[in-house]
C-alpha cells in the first residue's frame, strides 16, 4: 500500500470541485478541523489561493506545526487579526478585514494588454469566527455569516469556517456543507472521526469516517480490502535472538522487533469482522516461518478447505519449504501431504494426532509456529470444551519450554477466549469501526491501528496506521 | 470613470452588476465580478484612451505604431507562462456583446470587416504550436484594439481570421468609411509593428488580406453569446479569397457609399472565378480590390 500520505475523502474533493462555496468544520478543540482544512486546500491548490484569517497564529507558528502547508500557504496570506489591536468586540473591523483580506487576494489589472496568467480563486479559511460571533447578536451573526458567504460567492471562492461552538445553526443553514469532527476513546486509545452532515450536490456514501492526525496529516481510514496484484516470492525478516518476526515490517515496528521467543499470542476477533481480517496477519507470519525452513503447525477451522490455505500460501514460496507445514483440518475429501484429516474422530483422539505431529515437526529443533482457532473447536467439540481448553493449556505449555510461538485466536462469547485472556503474553484484539477494520494491542496496551492489506510488493503484507 | 468615456457601449460603470466599483489597497477602481479581476480607475482609463475611437487611420510614424510595437513585445515575452487572454480583449468582447444586446430590433446594419493571416496552414508547419499560437494571439488583439479605435467591435476570432462589424454611430462617422480605415491601419500595424517586433523573438513576417461589405445583418443568440448572421458575413467571407496578400477587398455596397478619394484607391475586380450574384438583381455582384501601394 501507498503510505504516502492519502486524504480519503473523496465526497469532499467532489463537493468542492463541483463548484460549492461554503463548507462549516465544526468540532471540540484538537479534534482536527484545522488539519482538515489544510488538507482540502493542498487538494486544490492549482484552482484556489489559499488566505488563512486567524486570531492568533503567525506564519511561524503555523509552518511550525504543520510545515506542508508551506507550499500552498503563502505568508502573505496567513491574515492575523489579533484581540490586542483590533478588539475583537468590534465586530465591523473584523468583517472589514476579512473582506479586504479576500479583495486583496483578488487579481489586479496591472497591463490590460498582456496575456494574463491563470487567476486563483480565493480559498479562505476562517479561524476567527467563534471570537467575532460570541459578541454578536443573532440578527447581527446571521447578517454577517450571509456577508462572508456572499464574499465566497463574489470572488468565485470558497470559503471554510471553523467553530467550536455547539450552537451553529444559523450557520449550518446558510452554507453549503457541514462536517463535525469528534473524538471518541477505547480503552486509552483515541477514534477520531469525522461525521459529514451535509454536503450539497453530493450522495454521501459514508457518512461516518474515522480517520487519523498520524505525522501532523488528515488521513481517512479506508475499509479493509485484499486486493491482489502481482505475485513475488516472499522476502522473510529475519528473527532476532529474542523474538520472531512477524512477517510484516510494520506490525515488528509496534512490537520492537515481533513476538517474543516461547510467547502465546492471544488474537481476540469480534463476531462482526470478517474473518479474513486474520489473513494480513497470519499469512506474513506463516509465510516468515515457512520460507526460513522453520516447521508451521495450524489447526484450521471446521468449515475451511485446507486446500483454499495451501494454495493460498504456495506462490510466496518454495514448494519445498512448504512441506515442513501440517495443518489440522478438513481435506473434502482430497488427500494432500499438508493435511492430518481430523474429520469423524473425537478430540482427544485428534488431540494425540496433533501431539505427535507436534513431535515429528519438531525432530529438527527448530522453532515451530502453532495457530489454532479455538473458537472453532469450542464450536467442533460441543461436549468436550475442558478437555478443549486443557489441551490448549497444553499446547502453550509445550511452546514456552520450547522457545516456539503459538498464536491462540478466539471470540467473545467462547470460554477459549477468558482463558486465552489469562495465559497469553500479547492480547490483540481485531474489531469494526463504522466499517473500518481496527486492531489494539490490550495487553500491554501499546497500539490501536487501523489495519490494510497489501500485495503491493508481491506478497500478503499488513499496513498498519496508529490511530492518533 | 473619465467623463470622454459617456458613450454607449464605452460607459461600462453604468454596468454595476458587473463593474463594481471597489477600493483595494486605497486605490479606486472596479471589481469585474465577471472575470473576476480589479482593475483601477486610472489603468481603465488609459486602456479605454486606446480603444475608444479615433477617426484617422495609422502611419508608419504614428505613436501608436509604437506603442504596438511595445504591446507586442511584451506579449511575445510572456506568452509561454501567461495563457489567458488580455483584460482589453475580454473588455472588447464584453463591449460588442453589450452593443448588439441592446439592439432593438435584432438587425444591425453594419460594414463587416474580415482579416486574416494569409498562408497560416505555412506557418503552423514552421512554427512550434506554442509560437503560433502567441502569433495568432497578438494578431488578435492588434486587430481587436484597432477595430475598437476605428468604431467598430470584434464579432469572433475565427483561428487567424478575425470577423469585426462597424455599425452606423451617428458620433463617429460612417461605418463603410471607418471599416476602410481599420484595414488600412491594419495593414500598417502588420508591417510597421508585428513584422518590425515579430523577427527577435523568432516569429516570421506576416501579411494579411481583409474584405469588407456592408448591409443588414440579423442578431442571434448561440448560447448566451450575441452573434450576427446574414448576407453581408456571408459575402465577405466568400470575398476574401480574390484579395491577395497585402490587399483589401470590398463590395460594391461598400465601395458606392464611400468618398471619391477613398474610392480611387480600388479597382474592379475582372476575376472570372468571382462569379456569385447578387440575390436582389441576379447579376454578378461587384467586387473592387485595393490599387498597389494604396494600403
Amino acid at each position: 500500500m501507498d503510505k504516502k500520505n492519502k486524504f480519503g475523502l473523496p465526497d469532499l474533493d467532489k463537493f468542492i470541485q463541483i463548484g460549492n462555496r461554503s463548507l462549516l468544520i465544526k468540532g471540540r478543540s484538537g479534534t482536527g478541523k484545522e488539519t482538515l482544512c489544510f488538507e482540502l486546500a493542498r487538494n486544490n491548490m492549482k484552482d484556489y489561493n489559499v488566505i488563512f484569517i486567524t486570531r492568533n497564529q503567525t506564519d511561524t507558528v503555523l509552518y511550525r506545526r504543520y510545515p506542508w502547508i508551506k507550499d500552498f500557504v503563502q505568508s502573505s496570506n496567513i491574515v492575523e487579526i489579533s484581540s490586542a489591536e483590533s478588539g475583537m468586540a468590534d465586530h465591523s473591523f473584523v468583517l472589514a478585514a476579512v473582506a479586504n483580506a479576500v479583495a486583496n487576494s483578488s487579481k489586479k489589472v496591472t497591463d490590460p494588454f498582456l496575456s494574463s496568467e491563470v487567476v486563483k480563486k480565493p480559498f479562505i479559511i476562517l479561524d476567527i469566527w467563534d471570537s467575532v460571533s460570541r459578541e454578536m447578536n443573532l440578527i447581527d451573526k446571521m447578517r454577517a455569516e450571509k456577508l462572508l458567504t456572499s464574499l465566497a460567492e463574489k470572488y468565485d471562492g470558497f470559503i471554510i469556517f471553523l467553530s467550536e461552538q455547539t450552537d451553529t445553526a444559523s450557520l449550518e443553514y446558510l452554507v453549503d456543507g457541514v462536517i463535525e469532527t469528534a473524538q471518541q476513546y477505547y480503552k486509552t486509545y483515541r477514534i477520531r472521526e469525522a461525521l459529514l452532515e451535509k454536503l450539497k450536490g453530493v450522495q454521501i456514501r459514508q457518512p461516518k469516517v474515522p480517520f487519523t492526525l498520524q505525522n501532523g496529516r488528515f488521513s481517512a481510514f479506508s475499509r479493509l480490502k485484499n486486493q491482489k496484484q502481482t505475485t513475488s516470492k516472499f522476502v522473510p525478516l529475519p528473527n532476532s535472538d529474542s523474538k520472531f518476526s512477524t512477517g510484516n515490517a510494520d506490525l515488528d515496528s509496534k512490537l520492537g522487533g515481533g513476538f517474543k521467543r516461547g510467547a502465546v499470542i492471544g488474537i481476540e476477533i469480534d463476531r462482526d469482522v470478517d474473518r479474513f481480517a486474520l489473513v494480513p496477519l497470519l499469512a506474513p507470519l506463516t509465510l516468515n516461518f515457512i520460507s526460513q525452513d522453520n516447521p508451521v503447525l495450524i489447526s484450521s477451522s471446521a468449515d475451511q478447505d485446507v486446500n483454499a490455505i495451501v494454495n493460498y500460501l504456495l506462490p510466496y514460496v518454495d514448494s519445498e519449504k512448504i512441506k515442513n507445514m501440517k495443518i489440522y483440518g478438513h481435506g473434502f475429501g482430497e488427500p494432500s501431504e499438508y493435511i492430518i484429516e481430523r474429520e469423524g474422530v473425537d478430540f482427544e483422539a485428534s488431540h494425540d494426532r496433533w501431539a505427535k505431529t507436534y513431535d515429528i515437526l519438531k525432530t529438527r529443533k527448530k522453532p515451530l509456529l502453532m495457530s489454532v482457532d479455538y473458537s472453532f473447536i469450542e464450536l467442533a467439540y460441543p461436549a468436550q470444551g475442558k478437555i478443549v481448553l486443557k489441551a490448549m493449556i497444553e499446547n502453550s505449555r509445550n511452546t514456552r519450554h520450547n522457545r516456539d510461538l503459538m498464536i491462540i485466536v478466539s471470540r467473545p462469547g467462547f470460554e477459549s477466549l477468558e482463558v486465552m485472556k489469562s495465559i497469553c503474553d500479547l492480547h490483540l484484539r481485531i474489531f469494526d469501526h463504522e466499517g473500518t477494520t481496527f486492531i489494539a494491542s490490550l495487553k500491554p496496551q501499546m497500539f490501536l491501528c487501523n489495519m490494510q492489506s497489501s500485495f503491493e510488493i508481491g506478497y500478503p503484507q499488513l499496513i498498519l496506521e496508529d490511530s492518533v | 470613470m473619465s467623463s470622454k468615456l459617456t458613450m454607449f457601449p464605452y460607459n461600462i460603470a453604468e454596468d454595476t452588476a458587473r463593474f463594481q466599483p471597489s477600493v483595494i489597497d486605497s486605490e479606486k477602481g472596479y471589481y469585474d465580478t465577471i472575470e473576476k479581476k480589479f482593475i483601477t480607475s486610472s489603468t481603465l482609463d488609459s486602456l479605454m484612451d486606446i480603444l475608444i475611437p479615433q477617426k484617422n487611420y495609422f502611419e508608419k510614424r504614428d505613436q501608436r505604431i509604437n506603442q504596438s510595437i511595445n504591446r507586442i513585445r511584451r506579449n511575445l515575452s510572456v506568452y509561454q507562462k501567461n495563457p489567458g487572454d488580455s483584460y482589453a480583449q475580454v473588455l472588447l468582447k464584453y463591449l460588442s456583446s453589450r452593443f448588439l444586446v441592446s439592439q432593438s430590433q435584432n438587425m444591425v446594419d453594419a460594414a463587416v470587416l474580415i482579416v486574416d493571416i494569409v498562408e497560416s496552414t505555412k506557418l503552423a508547419t514552421k512554427l512550434s504550436p506554442e509560437e503560433l499560437s502567441s502569433l495568432v494571439r497578438v494578431f488578435s488583439q492588434e486587430m481587436s484594439i484597432l477595430i475598437s479605435a476605428h468604431a467598430g467591435f470584434v464579432l469572433k476570432y475565427s483561428g487567424d481570421a478575425v470577423i469585426a462589424y462597424f455599425p452606423q454611430l451617428e458620433q463617429y462617422g460612417d461605418k463603410e468609411e471607418n471599416a476602410i480605415m481599420c484595414g488600412k491601419s491594419m495593414h500598417a500595424i502588420i508591417q510597421h509593428a508585428l513584422n518590425s517586433a515579430g523577427p527577435d523573438f523568432a516569429i516570421p513576417k506576416i501579411q494579411i488580406r481583409v474584405s469588407i461589405d456592408c448591409g443588414k445583418d440579423r442578431i442571434v443568440f448561440l448560447g448566451t453569446e450575441p452573434d450576427l448572421i446574414g448576407h453581408t458575413i456571408t459575402i465577405s467571407s466568400k470575398m476574401i479569397r480574390f484579395a491577395k496578400p497585402g490587399q483589401m477587398v470590398i463590395g460594391e455596397n461598400t465601395y458606392i457609399n464611400i468618398p471619391a478619394e477613398l474610392q480611387q484607391g480600388f479597382v474592379k475586380s475582372d476575376d472570372k472565378n468571382w462569379n456569385y450574384a447578387d440575390p436582389e438583381t441576379g447579376k454578378i455582384y461587384p467586387i473592387y480590390i485595393s490599387k498597389t501601394g494604396e494600403l
